[in-house]
C-alpha cells in the first residue's frame, strides 16, 4: 500500500498456479492471524504465545498491534521470573531475536520502537548495572547498522538516544541515586575523584559524557564518505557540548572553528557541487560571523566584527578561486552571494570600512546563478530585487 | 513574486479514470497476500484513496455508507482509532478516521468527545505527542493529535502553546525540522512542523531569516530531473512532492522550484494502464503515492484538479467548510 523502489511488473494476468499459490500463502497467512488475534483477545500471555508472535512478525513486521501484544507478554513473563538473571536473559533474547529483521527491515518503525521499549524495560526492572550494561551493547548494533546504510535515519536517531540514555545512566551512578534497588551506591567511591578537578568525572564505568567518542565517530564516518550528511549533522549538535566540556578558551575555540574550516576548504575543493558540504560549511560560517543581532551568541566562538570579517575575507578568497575552476557551480555561487551578505551586514553594524566591489560582484554571480540554475529562477529574483 | 506557470503538459495526460479505477480496486484485491500484509494501513488507505477521488473531482466514487462503517468499526472504547477493527489505537489511524468523516461530512458518525479525550491524553510534559500508549515521540505525531483535534474543535483540549515550543526545539541550522529535538532534518517532519504552526498561526515564531533558510532548502530538494527528494544527496520521490511542495506552500514559496518540470516528472510516474502513481518512473503504484502525487500536481495548480489544502492535505473544499474561507 506504500512501496518504495519495486519495479512494475509487466503482467496484469497472474497465471493460474500462480494465482493458487497465493491463495494457499493468504489461507496460512490469515489462519496465523487468526489465531495470534485469539490468543490476545484472551489475554494468554505465555511462552507458546511468544513464539506464535515470533512467527508472526517474521512475515510481516509492519503488524504494530501484534508487537503491542509481544509487549504485554513479555512483561507478563518478566513478572513471573524472580531473579535479576532471568529477567537479564529474557531481555537480552529479546533483543536477538530483533537483529535478523532490523536488518532485514532497516526502516521499519515498529521493529525500532520495539526494541527501545525492550531497553526502557531494562533500565525499570534491572539493577543499574545490568541496565546499563544493555544499554551499551546497544552501540555495537548501532555501529553495523550504519556501517550497512551510513544514512539510515533510524540509525542515526537510535544512536543519539542510545548514547544520551547511556550518559544518563552512568551519571545517574555518579550522583549516587541508585538507592532505589536497594543496591550499593556505585557511585559513592567515585565522588572521590570528582573532587578538586571539577570539570572531568572520571570512574569505574567511564566518563558520564561520550561526546568526545561521538564527536570521533562523526569525523571516522565522513572520512568513510564526505557526502554523509548524517555524520555532519551530528557534528554540528555535539560542537558547543564539546567545547564548553572542554573548558575551550577562546583561542582554542578559534583554533577549532579554522581546523572545521579547513576540512572544509579541503573537502570543498574534492567536489563544490557536495550539498552536505556546503550546508556544514554554511553553518560554520553563519554561526560564528554573522552580524551580532542575528546571532546574540555562538555556539562556537563568539568573535568581534574584525574577526568576523578576516574568515570572510579568506573564505570568500578560496572560494572565488574555485569557481574560477568551476565558474557553473550553483552552490558555490550561491555561497558567495551569502558571504557577501553577511559583510554587508558587518559593515552595516558599524566599525568597518565598506567594500563596494562586494556588492558588484554579488550582482555578477547572481546573474550568473539564474543561467545556470533556471529551476530555482523564482527565489534569484527575489534576492536580486533585495539586492 | 510569484507569477503564473506556463505548463507544458497537457491535462489529458493524466490518466483520471484510470486512476479512479485502481483506487476503486483497491479493496477487491483480496487474492492478494499484499492486500493482508497491509491491514496496519487500512484506515490510511482509506484517507489516500478518499483524498485523491475528491481531488480528482470523483468523491462519491468509494460508497459513503460503507465507509463511515467501517471507520465507526474501528474506534475503540478509550476513543481513539485503530487501522481496523482488530488493530490497537494509535494517533496515526485516529487522524486518518477523522480527516475522511470529515471529508464526507460525517463526523457525527462516532464519539468525537472520547476521541479528543484520547488524543489529549497523549500529551508529554514537554508538549510532545506520543503516537499510542507506548510512548513513542515524534513531531509527526504532534502534527496528527493537533489536526485531530482542530477539525473536532476541541484544540483547548491540549496545550497548544507547549506543542508549539516543542516543535520550535526541533528547527536544526538548515533550517528544516527532525523528528524531535537533535535528529537531522526530513521533508516529511518538515511537512509536518511547518503544518504545526500554520494550523495554529504561529509562522511567525520562526524568524523571516530561518524561514528562508528552510525554503532555500526546500528549493534545493528539486533535482535536475525534475523529482523532488526528501534530505540532501537522495533520490527523487514522488511522495516527497507533497512533503516538500506543501512546506513550500505555507511558507508561500511555491515559485522557487520549477514547477512545471516537476509536473512533468510527477506525470511520468502514473501507471498509464493499470491507473495509480509509483514512487518513481517504471516502479510498481501503490495509493500512497497516488495521493500524494496528484495533491503535488494540484497544489501547483496543474490539470484541472481541485484544489487541495497545503496544511491538512484535505479538499480546500473541505477546509472551508470546517474553517470558514481564509
Amino acid at each position: 500500500m506504500s512501496s518504495h523502489g519495486i519495479a512494475r511488473s509487466s503482467t496484469t494476468v497472474r497465471s493460474g498456479k500462480a494465482r493458487e499459490a497465493d491463495l494457499l500463502k493468504i489461507k496460512e497467512y490469515n489462519t496465523l492471524v487468526a489465531e495470534v488475534q485469539d490468543l490476545k483477545s484472551s489475554n494468554e500471555y505465555t511462552k507458546e504465545t511468544l513464539t506464535k508472535t515470533s512467527t508472526l512478525l517474521s512475515q510481516n513486521p509492519e503488524f504494530n498491534t501484534i508487537w503491542n501484544y509481544r509487549r504485554r507478554i513479555i512483561l507478563h513473563l518478566l513478572s513471573l521470573l524472580p531473579l535479576e538473571d532471568e529477567k537479564l536473559s529474557l531481555i537480552t533474547s529479546e533483543l536477538r531475536y530483533l537483529l535478523p529483521l532490523l536488518q532485514s527491515y532497516p526502516k521499519c518503525y515498529w521493529i525500532w520502537n520495539y526494541r527501545i521499549f525492550l531497553l526502557q524495560t531494562a533500565s525499570a526492572q534491572l539493577s543499574h548495572a545490568s541496565g546499563l550494561k544493555v544499554w551499551k551493547a546497544e552501540m555495537s548494533l548501532v555501529d553495523k547498522m550504519l556501517g550497512r546504510d551510513s544514512r539510515n535515519f533510524h540509525g542515526w536517531g537510535y544512536r543519539r538516544y542510545v548514547v544520551n540514555n547511556i550518559e544518563g545512566l552512568v551519571s545517574q551512578a555518579q550522583k549516587g541515586n541508585d538507592n532505589a534497588k536497594g543496591e550499593p551506591p556505585a557511585a559513592a567511591a567515585a565522588e572521590v575523584n570528582t573532587s578538586g578537578t571539577g570539570s572531568k568525572v572520571v570512574k569505574e564505568e567511564g566518563e558520564s559524557s561520550m561526546v568526545e567518542s561521538e564527536f570521533a565517530y562523526t569525523s571516522e564516518m565522513y572520512k568513510k564518505s564526505l557526502s554523509n550528511f548524517s555524520a555532519w549533522h551530528n557534528r554540528s549538535k555535539l560542537i558547543s557540548r564539546l567545547l564548553a566540556e572542554r573548558g575551550a578558551s577562546k583561542e582554542e575555540r578559534e583554533t577549532f572553528l579554522d581546523g572545521e574550516l579547513g576540512i572544509m576548504q579541503e573537502a570543498l575543493f574534492t567536489d563544490p557541487y557536495d550539498q552536505s558540504l556546503q550546508l556544514y560549511n554554511h553553518w560554520l560560517i553563519s554561526a560564528t560571523c554573522s552580524p551580532r543581532q542575528s546571532v546574540p551568541e555562538s555556539e562556537i566562538v563568539d568573535l568581534v566584527p574584525s574577526e568576523k570579517m578576516e574568515i570572510l575575507v579568506r573564505t570568500m578568497e578560496w572560494m572565488k578561486e574555485l569557481l574560477e575552476e568551476e565558474p557553473e557551480c550553483r552552490l558555490l555561487l550561491e555561497e558567495l552571494i551569502f558571504i557577501g551578505g553577511l559583510m554587508r551586514g558587518l559593515v552595516a553594524e558599524g566599525g568597518l570600512d565598506a567594500n563596494d566591489e562586494v556588492v558588484v560582484e554579488m550582482k555578477i554571480w547572481l546573474e550568473k546563478l539564474m543561467q545556470v540554475d533556471p529551476m530555482r529562477m523564482g527565489r534569484w529574483k527575489e534576492m536580486a530585487e533585495k539586492l | 513574486m510569484a507569477t503564473a506557470v506556463t505548463f507544458t503538459n497537457k491535462p489529458e495526460e493524466l490518466f483520471v479514470d484510470k486512476h479512479v479505477k485502481y483506487i476503486q480496486s483497491l479493496d477487491t484485491r483480496k487474492d492478494e497476500l499484499e492486500y493482508w500484509l497491509t491491514e496496519h494501513l487500512r484506515l490510511n488507505g482509506v484517507y489516500w484513496g478518499l483524498t485523491a477521488l475528491h481531488l480528482l473531482g470523483r468523491p462519491d466514487a468509494l460508497p459513503r455508507d460503507e465507509t463511515i462503517k467501517f471507520v465507526q468499526s474501528c474506534q475503540h472504547e478509550n476513543g481513539g482509532f485503530g487501522a481496523h477493527p482488530s488493530h490497537d489505537a494509535h494517533l496515526l489511524y485516529t487522524l486518518s478516521a477523522i480527516q475522511i468523516l470529515a471529508m464526507i461530512d460525517a463526523l457525527d458518525a462516532v464519539d468525537t468527545e472520547a476521541c479528543a479525550a484520547y488524543v489529549a491524553g497523549l500529551q508529554k510534559p514537554s508538549g510532545v505527542f506520543a503516537g499510542d500508549e507506548w510512548g513513542e515521540e515524534d513531531t509527526r505525531f504532534v502534527y496528527t493529535a493537533l489536526q485531530t483535534l482542530k477539525i473536532l474543535n476541541k484544540l483547548d483540549r491540549v496545550d497548544v502553546e507547549k506543542a508549539v515550543d516543542f516543535v520550535l526545539r526541533c528547527q536544526n541550522y538548515d533550517g528544516g525540522f527532525g523528528v524531535v529535538p537533535g535528529a537531522e532534518s526530513h521533508s516529511g517532519q518538515i511537512f509536518t512542523c511547518v503544518g504545526v504552526l500554520s494550523m495554529t498561526n504561529n509562522l511567525d515564531r520562526m524568524t523571516p531569516a530561518s524561514r528562508d533558510q528552510l525554503a532555500g532548502w526546500l528549493a534545493q530538494r528539486q533535482l535536475p530531473n525534475g523529482g523532488l527528494n526528501g534530505r540532501p544527496e537522495k533520490l527523487e520521490d514522488v511522495c516527497y512532492s507533497w512533503w516538500v511542495l506543501s512546506s513550500l506552500a505555507m511558507l508561500g514559496k511555491l515559485h522557487w522550484i520549477d514547477q512545471n518540470k516537476l509536473v512533468g516528472w510527477i506525470l511520468s510516474c502514473q501507471d498509464e494502464v493499470r491507473g495509480g502513481l509509483a514512487d518513481r518512473k517504471g516502479d510498481a503504484v501503490d495509493v500512497f503515492h497516488t495521493v500524494f502525487g496528484l495533491a503535488g500536481l494540484s497544489l501547483v495548480g496543474w490539470g484541472g484538479l481541485k484544489e487541495v489544502d497545503p496544511i491538512y492535505c484535505m479538499p480546500v473544499e473541505t477546509t472551508k467548510r470546517l474553517f470558514g474561507p481564509k
